[in-house]
């Protein structure tokens, strides 16, 4: 469409890769994701999923899957999204939080489901025809937000939860 | 791992953007008046976020409030008149 509609010398500059252009690896998942292939990316992070869901950190796991639901998201499959989501079921069980693993993560508080999963899993319902419940669970969130602001004003010396960079 | 200011000022900005989402929502949902209360409450915690403020005036005019909609445009102007990074988003209001 863009050879047809700007004349091929547009349609050059866009890169494509397909899941066969790059490596079975979350770096292969990256780089896909980088050039907006998002229907290849959604199918890397399903294989990914499949090949390496006992032997990948908890973390790494949750990223991939955010990948998947993004990549369905942005291909506007609501529906496979959701069901995706589903799948992962809740994000609150005690197994997604640091201080369920003490020895690995000693002393580190928080979840390690990354904030945009939690954004995306909120808006996903109006995006499916349920406004009044995005909007519930938009609610819920931005109160879990305000807990962690206020708990950061109470305490500044808090270790931040979800936070890599931090 | 501390919580450095960097990290609480990325909280803070979350919660401007979920309180956006919440306020498109209900505007979605036609629910004007909840729409604009919210939206108030939002702009008097983050007084100094354009792009709340914008979305304050934007909302007004969408609900046909002009009068406000325009003090709310001229503050921005005013507020930003000096910052030319911030510009763009000024200009947009015009």
């Amino acid at each position: 469409m863009l050879n047809r509609s700007f004349g091929t010398q547009h349609g050059v500059k866009r890169l494509l890769l397909d899941v066969i252009d790059v490596e079975n690896s979350v770096v292969g998942l990256k780089e896909l994701v980088e050039v907006n292939s998002w229907r290849a990316a959604a199918t890397q992070a399903k294989k990914l999923l499949n090949d390496y869901i006992d032997s990948l950190p908890i973390q790494d796991v949750l990223e991939i899957y955010f990948t998947r639901v993004l990549a369905l998201f942005k291909l506007r499959a609501f529906e496979r999204a959701s069901q995706e989501l589903k799948l992962l079921g809740n994000l609150d069980r005690p197994e997604l939080f640091y201080e369920f693993y003490p020895e690995t993560f000693k002393g580190r508080r928080g979840s390690f489901v990354p904030f945009s999963l939690r954004v995306l899993a909120s808006t996903l319902p109006h995006y499916l025809g349920l406004t009044a419940e995005a909007l519930e669970r938009l609610a819920q969130l931005q109160v879990y937000v305000r807990t962690v602001i206020a708990l950061v004003d109470k305490d500044p010396t808090l270790v931040s939860p979800d936070l890599k960079e931090s | 791992m501390l919580f450095s200011p960097e990290s609480k000022k990325i909280w803070i900005g979350r919660e401007e953007d979920l309180s956006l989402l919440i306020v498109n929502y209900l505007v979605h949902l036609k629910d004007f008046q909840l729409a604009t209360e919210v939206m108030y409450q939002v702009a008097s915690r983050h007084p100094d976020s354009l792009p709340v403020q914008n979305a304050l005036g934007r909302l007004l005019l969408q609900v046909g409030n002009v009068v406000e909609a325009k003090a709310v445009f001229l503050q921005i102007r005013a507020t930003y008149a000096d910052k030319p990074s911030h510009q763009p988003m000024v200009a947009i209001n015009e």
